[in-house]
């Protein structure tokens, strides 16, 4: 253990510019900081995105001056110009899905708990995971970049389908917004590789000593799933944007048949499918939502049972329930595509698969239950929060459980059902738990306390009007109303709907404004919230036992050794009713001891 | 930032330099039939079968050797081994589905 | 291997922390899985291939051309005339890649690409000598092997240079090609290109770990680990070829 000393000293030695400290920072603190900041300004974005599209959903017919001067000519007269519609839902999901809650949400826990959590001085590659928030800052600019271009940013969907993503003359969006979109995508796919492969080579390399993998926290174990399904199901995506770019640009037709040359650039495109870019889009697009979705579950873990001040119920059950959730999201994408003219024989091998998803969820969802179930239940935001997440996971799946059934699909497929769906499911789910976290780990973060109070507020007017707006959205899918439409009331079936998407987007605009509570309470606790004491939560995880301010290196002298699972609270025979990891019990081995190490021969490496 | 890790090497065999050539001689032989065969046989779904096993056994022995794999741990082999299965599922289900775009030409005239 | 030990160690203390369970390097497991990743690029690309080639009708058997023969000047057009090449169908490869440099005249399928598979895997022979020359500390060999494996890999190069050449004198570009579908040739160019460019990365790298260790880099930090690295890569260059190979070529 010498040379961790040895390490550590070598460090006092650094001069810190600011440039070093607060901009190209290779602490993995830092680079958390700076992927949270960002997703949260991406966030602010897309959910203002979504109040503009909201005003013409429930105001087709009246004119809002203020448009104008805020877009200019997409909202000419004071009417948001159909086609800018197109192009804010795309933005809206494309900057929610990967810039919030793949990079906000998994980027700034995995940084910021990986190594405190298993006990690691920093990343395996400090360098690298600085390049991978780089990748993802000038990805964003990029995206934002687009929205100013001539022809405005892309406009096919979050999921870019050709034809109208790869021929740049189909719509206004198709043009140089859709090659930006593409730029970005592909920068943000080096970002989320370079990050994903240091997360998985940390966890595994560089845990301190006693930390058995069933010693880990649940949220490393759902930070390394998140990590391998980026890692195996990013690179297709490149594939698939690759040849799209290919089909746009240079002339090929791999995504397009039948086009003749007068629309297409002037050379006749046949012999492609669309429903290939489908399959490789999807081959990411399912296990991005659980990308999107297994970071929250892990933080729901950690936060239910620390407030709970009970041991997780069922903590292998839940790797498990994790690990199956990873698999099986590999197997199941063509539930996207069911009546896209996919092979329909293969439609009901992809249902089998997502239908037995529902087994591992629901395995989680009473496991969380259970660990409630007579606990001492501290309220704080954060277990609201986590709480929050559990009643959107189980409203939210059981829709999916109509979703994935091809024969219903029929009917459902491109509705407000499914804009209900995975709003509640991902989005909804997703966001609290990225709440959660922020509430949970803030005192880390940045050595002080959000305000409790505010953080209550926000979390009641939060959950309230997430479900006012999204519950009543699947009574509109069901009787038919599609997504993606700029206006309902054009089609007779569909007009009666207008009341109710006044009351949803009078909902939004309450849960837009809780949000500035939270902002304002962020920002605000940032630089004068009350300072946190070292470990506020009396919980067990090693994060707690590193000091408040930040040291490069996380712990000034050796780092602690693990002896026990991370849930170990209110262990009978015990006057705390918490015990963290690095307490031995009486009588109990140093690991250098009990795990039989011998030490092997150490040097250090550049 | 600098790390501090114990680095010790799965051992290589002490034969290490004459397992690389035979290595070498088996791939440069697969190689020969599998041009071979190409003459040798007409095109079926047989001969395609072949190839491709051909080929997944000279990948064996240029992971499992030149790249060292066989002598590593064997979790550290199925970690990267096995998410192959993935790209396995995704193969035979491109061609049902590029097989369905075929019968749907056919059956449409296009 | 004056700085490894090879420690006798129980399943329990592998797992236990405070040490790589694999007994390897971070870097080097990073290695490994950024390989892992990469293959699904590859594989995504080759997939591609497959759907498209796999939504065509099949190609007719060549009964016509036998190898070692005469071929004319004309041969494109001879074969678009027999049907056997055409936009309906995919080619055969034995029809389309039949030349050598220097060569003219003379039906020589396969061959080619054959020379280039060969160059592949010797450089790859060639990376693994470095490698074991590595952990015996032996500088000059490993210089020496790096250096035929930098001639390997810009070998291989130039020898795709001048298939893709060849192919687009033919008239094969993006746009169409002569011998088929215009999904050949795009695939062909795509797929290709992008093995291209990581042999070319993998030969840039190369050099870098070459003059290093020339520089005496490694033998200072006592240990050849980084040429260990490269080499994955550049195996995994050559593993990536195999496939190329077996699904454009033979299948
Ligand atoms: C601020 C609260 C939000 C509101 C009011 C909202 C509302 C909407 C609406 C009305 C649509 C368009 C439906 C259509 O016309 O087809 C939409 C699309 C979408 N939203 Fe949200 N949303 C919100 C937050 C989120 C979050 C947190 C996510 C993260 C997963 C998300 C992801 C998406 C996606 C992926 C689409 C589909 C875009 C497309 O059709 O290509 N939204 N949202
Ligand atoms: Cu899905």
């Amino acid at each position: 253990m010498s040379t961790h000393t040895k390490h550590n000293d070598g460090h006092g030695h650094h001069k810190e510019t600011f440039l070093t400290k607060y901009i190209f920072s290779q602490d993995h603190k830092m680079i958390s900081k700076q992927f949270l900041i960002t997703g949260i300004i991406m966030g602010t974005i897309g959910m203002l995105m979504s109040m503009l599209f909201r005003l013409q959903l429930a105001y087709p017919d009246t004119k809002f001056p203020f448009l104008e001067s805020l877009i200019g000519q997409w909202g000419e007269g004071g009417k948001l110009s159909p086609d800018f519609y197109l192009a804010l839902i795309t933005i809206h999901g494309t900057i929610m899905v990967f810039f919030v809650l793949t990079a906000g949400l998994s980027g700034t826990f995995s940084n910021l708990l990986i190594p405190l959590q298993c006990g690691a001085r920093d990343m395996a590659s400090p360098f690298l995971n600085m390049l991978s928030y780089w990748f993802f800052f000038v990805s964003s600019c990029v995206l934002i970049f687009s929205l100013f271009v001539d022809g405005g940013p892309a406009s096919a969907g979050w999921t870019v389908y050709p034809p109208l993503s790869a021929l740049p003359k189909a719509i206004p969006g198709s043009g140089t917004g859709m090659t930006l979109w593409l730029v970005s995508m592909i920068l943000f796919i080096f970002s989320a590789l370079l990050a994903g492969i240091n997360y998985v080579a940390t966890i595994l390399n560089m845990r301190t000593l006693g930390m058995k993998m069933t010693r880990m926290p649940l949220t490393i174990w759902a930070f390394m799933f998140t990590a391998i399904l980026g890692i195996l199901s990013f690179p297709v995506l490149f594939g698939g944007s690759l040849l799209l770019v290919f089909d746009r640009s240079f002339g090929t037709s791999f995504y397009l048949n039948e086009i003749p040359a007068d629309l297409a650039g002037g050379i006749e495109r046949v012999g492609g499918s669309p429903i290939l870019f489908q399959h490789l889009f999807w081959f990411l697009g399912h296990p991005e939502v659980y990308i999107i979705l297994l970071p929250a579950l892990g933080i729901t873990s950690e936060v239910i049972a620390t407030n709970s001040r009970k041991p997780i119920f069922g903590y292998r059950s839940m790797i498990g329930s994790l690990m199956a959730i990873a698999l099986l999201s590999f197997i199941v994408w063509g539930h996207h595509m069911f009546v896209t003219g996919m092979n329909p024989f293969l439609g009901s091998v992809f249902m089998l698969g997502t239908l037995i998803i529902a087994v591992p969820s629901a395995v989680k969802t009473f496991n969380y239950l259970a660990t409630l179930w007579k606990g001492n239940l501290q309220l704080t935001p954060a277990m609201m929060f986590a709480i929050g997440l559990v009643s959107f996971f189980i409203s939210g799946g059981l829709t999916g459980l109509f979703l994935g059934n091809a024969a219903l699909d029929i009917n459902l497929h491109d509705t407000y059902f499914v804009v209900a769906h995975f709003h509640i499911v991902m989005g909804s789910a997703a966001i609290f738990g990225m709440m959660s976290g922020i509430y949970h780990w803030f005192p880390k973060m940045f050595g002080r306390k959000m305000n409790e109070s505010l953080g209550q507020i926000h979390f009641w007017f939060t959950i309230i009007s997430a479900y006012l707006v999204f519950f009543p959205m699947h009574f509109m899918g069901l009787a038919g109303v599609p997504r993606r439409y700029y206006t309902n009331t054009a089609y007779e079936p569909f007009a009666a709907f207008v009341d109710m998407n006044e009351f949803i987007t009078m909902a939004a605009l309450l849960g837009g404004a809780a949000q500035l509570i939270f902002l304002f309470n962020f920002f605000y606790s940032i630089f004068k919230g009350k300072k946190s004491e070292q470990n506020p939560w009396q919980s067990n995880t090693l994060e707690w036992t590193t000091p408040v301010k930040h040291l490069h290196g996380n712990w000034p002298g050796e780092i602690p050794h693990v002896y026990r699972w991370p849930y170990d609270y209110s262990k009978p025979g015990h006057t705390e009713d918490f015990l963290p990891q690095n307490i031995p019990d009486e009588g109990q081995l140093d690991p250098l001891v009990d795990l039989e190490i011998v030490p092997s021969t150490e040097f250090e490496k550049k | 930032m600098e790390h501090t890790e114990h680095l010790e090497h799965t051992e290589a065999p002490a034969d290490m330099k004459k397992q690389i050539w035979r290595t070498f001689w088996i791939l440069f032989a697969l190689t020969i039939v599998d041009i071979a065969l190409y003459f040798i046989l007409s095109p079926s779904l047989p001969k395609n079968i072949l190839f491709i096993v051909l080929g997944i056994v000279k990948a064996y022995f240029i992971v499992g050797i030149f790249m060292h794999m066989k002598f590593e741990k064997k979790f550290l082999s199925s970690m990267i081994v096995l998410p192959m299965l993935f790209i396995c599922f995704f193969i035979w289900l491109a061609l049902t589905e590029a097989d369905y775009t075929y019968w749907l030409r056919w059956l449409f005239g296009k | 291997m004056s700085n490894t030990v090879t420690v006798e160690t129980s399943k329990k203390s592998l797992w236990g922390g405070g040490r790589s369970p694999f007994s390897i390097s971070y870097g080097k497991l990073m290695m490994w899985i950024f390989l892992l990743s990469d293959a699904f690029t590859f594989s995504s690309l080759l997939i591609s291939y497959g759907f498209v080639r796999y939504s065509f009708p099949k190609s007719p058997p060549n009964e016509i051309v036998q190898p070692f023969t005469h071929v004319e000047e004309n041969f494109v057009e001879q074969m678009q005339q027999q049907g056997l090449f055409s936009s309906e169908h995919w080619p055969l490869p034995e029809l389309v890649f039949n030349h050598f440099p220097f060569i003219h005249g003379l039906n020589l399928p396969l061959m080619f690409v054959s020379l280039m598979t060969f160059i592949l895997i010797f450089s790859s022979v060639t990376m693994v000598l470095a490698v074991e020359a590595g952990h015996r500390m032996a500088k000059k060999e490993v210089a020496f092997y790096m250096l035929l494996t930098i001639f390997g890999g810009a070998a291989f190069l130039g020898c795709q240079a001048w298939e893709w050449a060849q192919f687009i004198t033919a008239g094969a570009s993006l746009e169409g090609n002569p011998f088929g579908p215009t999904a050949f040739a795009a695939l062909f160019f795509i797929v290709t290109g992008f093995h291209g460019s990581h042999v070319f990365s993998g030969v840039i790298l190369n050099i870098v770990i070459y003059l290093n260790v020339l520089k005496g880099t490694y033998d200072k930090r006592g240990h050849y680990e980084m040429v260990e690295k490269v080499g994955l890569y550049w195996h995994f260059v050559d593993l990536v070829w195999v496939f190329v190979f077996t699904f454009y070529y033979l299948v």
